[in-house]
């Protein structure tokens, strides 16, 4: 297959699971923010939900990764 | 670790409690249950710990001097000395206001003086006797509106009958502004003024009825006065508080001890004669406690350790780790406490944690600059828990990253890969590393979490919660079967191990769902499928690393593309961004590895500190006594709880 598809391919993985999770931490963040200005104890948890989504640009992540590995060594 | 905690019983004569409690206090090492919630407040100790708090505030910080004062003499000393301090408060308050406030008078007035020079030399008087008046003003106005509006008004209002001269405000400053107008319609102008559109701040009345001239110079001498004059009140603050101050402090933290065995009181059974207190303490301390008390009580109390360690509804935790893993400790509750009968996570985290970090970075010049930051941290704000904590995490974590750069071989990225610096293990700068980082990440992940599985099955299974063990033991089959199928697929397993290790996988489905009860069929292999994902979380350990090697790969290359010099100050810059995301981001994500993925297979969360009697007095230099005035300064019991805080 041609490289360029594969790195097209491989950016899109990242790309559209970075955005995702981008708009997923906003919502997550302000609502968090919000939280531990009524209450400074809750930061722990609020860098642990806003923390949640990155799975999901990791996940993309992993997918780029083996697009690259499986596809680009053909 | 967690420390275990014994239920006490100490039953003893109602005129000693106080003494009880005092004997307690100084030990350190016992929380009261409260056993009756009492309706009445507690008298109002801590509130005039709180008003002796207030006038000490006012003055520098002197040690207690040892006398305290009773409660009549302390009232007597606050009612006189309260209005003093609270007026001079003031005075220094409005000086502070001056000081801020008056450079802005004299910048905006200054800017009017050579505009209009003959006018600004006349005073009210000379003005007067020509039949008019003069304003000035200093205005608020970023947007140029308020300029404007003014100018409208007093057209509309004295037609061509009056002068406006304004100075140019720099940067959205004030504007200064001087009015002329007929001295009849002074009244019309002032009324104008005070309306809410034209937003002035005016000028202090100190300085009404003088020439533009002398205003801007009377503010001038002013502003040099103030300096003056606020050290003379800081001076006279420090003379009012000084002869008592000692006093005061020494008093401050007898009543605090007071207050505390006050509300420490109300939780205990009183009845006409006797009390019962109930305490939670360390296991390995009751004895000591129940022998002080002994010691120091006599006969008037007795004490009972209760059996089977005594039951309350809200039991405290008491953590003790050694004083390394403090920072990690802190970490833990940043999340929550652990709950009795649980794992305290600390050590583990205390390991976890910066190796993930050293990981991610894995740069032998970025763990060498991480170093010594984190050595200029811990120097610097010796002082500063947080910021000397924080520079314990920093310095493992740089540790473990020059470990890991010299198994990458990488120094500021590729260079030192390009001057030859080599690569103990493999270098994650080329195109074949991706394969072995993204295993090796995997690797840490599935070893993490089957770390946590084993500790959430030994937390279950001391705690004899069937269900959660067997979803624990399901999981940790599923795992082991997952493991043995990709052993055989990769071939580093023999064929015959493919039908142990499915057989592992379905087992362990079936386990982990029989474990959710009726739900089980939909969350069982929902909770597999939870577990696999977490390990595959663990990929960022290789995302994030990937990313600062090609971020200091691209620093490196804009640093030959131009000239020398201009390519050594681009390429500082983008290693300097790198280092700093360096310190930020792996950081993070190292943080929520452990909060989300490892904690999540065995820590529960909500659990409350051991708050032992005693801790808010702790440096206060007080031994805690009998009440009021017999109350002396002693050394500090050096018992301590090792509580977490």
């Amino acid at each position: 297959m041609e490289l360029g598809l594969i790195a097209v391919g491989a950016g899109l993985a990242v790309g559209l699971s970075a955005a995702a999770t981008g708009y997923a931490q906003a919502r997550i963040g302000a609502a968090a923010m919000g939280a531990v200005a009524e209450k400074p104890e809750l930061i722990g948890r609020a860098i642990l939900l806003v923390a949640i989504p990155e799975t999901l640009v990791i996940l993309g992540f992993a997918v780029a990764a083996m697009i690259i590995l499986l596809l680009g060594g053909q | 670790m967690l420390v275990p905690l014994a239920q006490v019983e100490v039953i003893g004569l109602r005129a000693r409690l106080d003494d009880a409690l005092a004997v307690l206090q100084s030990l350190r090492v016992a929380e009261v249950v409260t056993m009756v919630e009492r309706a009445e407040p507690p008298d109002d100790l801590a509130d005039l710990a709180r008003r002796v708090d207030a006038v000490c505030s006012a003055s520098p910080d002197r040690p207690t001097d040892g006398t305290t004062l009773d409660d009549e003499a302390l009232r007597a000393v606050l009612e006189r000395l309260e209005p003093q301090v609270a007026a001079l408060l003031a005075q220094q308050e409005g000086l502070r206001v001056e000081i801020e406030t008056l450079p802005r008078y004299i910048e905006a007035l200054e800017a009017l003086l050579p505009l209009v020079p003959e006018l600004a030399r006349l005073e009210d008087r000379h003005l007067a006797d020509l039949g008019l008046a003069t304003v000035a003003l200093v205005l608020d106005d970023p947007d140029g509106r308020v300029v404007a509006e003014l100018s409208s008004q007093l057209k509309h209002l004295l037609g061509r009958l009056h002068l406006m001269v304004t100075s140019i405000g720099e940067d959205a400053g004030p504007v200064g502004c001087l009015l002329v107008f007929r001295r009849a319609d002074i009244s019309d102008v002032k009324a104008l003024l005070g309306s809410e559109r034209i937003a002035n701040v005016g000028v202090p009345d100190a300085y009404t009825g003088r020439s533009l001239h002398s205003t801007v110079e009377a503010m001038r001498e002013r502003r040099a006065a103030l300096p003056a004059e606020q050290e003379a009140l800081q001076r006279g603050l420090v003379e009012t508080i000084a002869p008592v101050l000692g006093t005061l402090r020494a008093t401050t933290a007898a009543l605090t001890a007071r207050a505390e065995r006050a509300e420490a009181g109300q939780h205990a059974d009183v009845s006409a004669r006797t009390f019962v207190l109930r305490l939670w303490v360390p296991v390995a301390q009751t004895a000591m406690v129940e022998q002080e008390l002994r010691k120091q009580l006599g006969a008037a109390v007795a004490v009972a350790r209760l059996a089977g360690g005594g039951s309350s509804d809200d039991p405290p935790v008491l953590l003790r780790n050694r004083p390394g893993w403090q920072p990690f400790q802190r970490l833990v509750g940043f999340l929550s406490w652990p709950t009795p009968g649980g794992v305290d996570p600390t050590r583990f985290m205390a390991v976890g944690l910066p190796l993930f970090f050293g990981v991610m970075v894995g740069d032998v010049v970025y763990g060498a600059a991480l170093l010594a930051i984190s050595w200029v941290l811990r120097r610097r704000w010796a002082d500063n828990d947080t910021v000397s904590e924080l520079g314990r995490v920093l310095t493992l974590g740089g540790w473990w990253a020059v470990a890991f750069g010299i198994l990458f071989g990488e120094a500021l990225g590729d260079l030192g890969h390009t001057l030859g610096l080599p690569a103990v293990w493999f270098y994650r700068g080329g195109p074949e590393a991706l394969e072995p980082l993204l295993l090796f990440a995997l690797a840490i992940g599935s070893a993490h979490i089957v770390l946590g599985l084993l500790l959430g099955l030994w937390t279950a299974a001391r705690g004899r919660r069937g269900r959660q063990v067997a979803e624990k033991s399901g999981s940790l089959l599923v795992l082991a079967g997952l493991f043995g199928l990709t052993g055989v697929t990769v071939a580093w397993l023999p064929a015959a191990m493919l039908t142990p290790a499915v057989g592992a996988v379905v087992v362990g489905i079936v386990v982990a769902s029989a474990s959710q009860g009726a739900l089980g069929l939909l969350l069982g292999p929902l909770e597999v499928l939870g577990m696999i994902g977490n390990i595959l979380s663990y990929l960022r350990l290789a995302a994030v690393g990937l990313a600062s090697v090609y971020l200091a790969h691209v620093a490196n290359q804009l640093a030959v593309v131009g000239p020398l010099l201009l390519g050594i100050v681009v390429a500082s810059f983008f290693h300097a961004l790198n280092l700093a995301l360096a310190a930020f981001s792996p950081m993070i994500q190292a943080l929520r590895l452990h909060y989300v993925e490892f904690f999540g297979e065995f820590h529960d969360g909500g659990g409350r500190l051991f708050s032992p009697l005693g801790r808010d007095v702790i440096n206060r230099a007080v031994e805690p006594g009998p009440p009021a005035a017999q109350l002396t300064r002693t050394t500090p019991e050096p018992l301590r709880a090792g509580s977490a805080t």
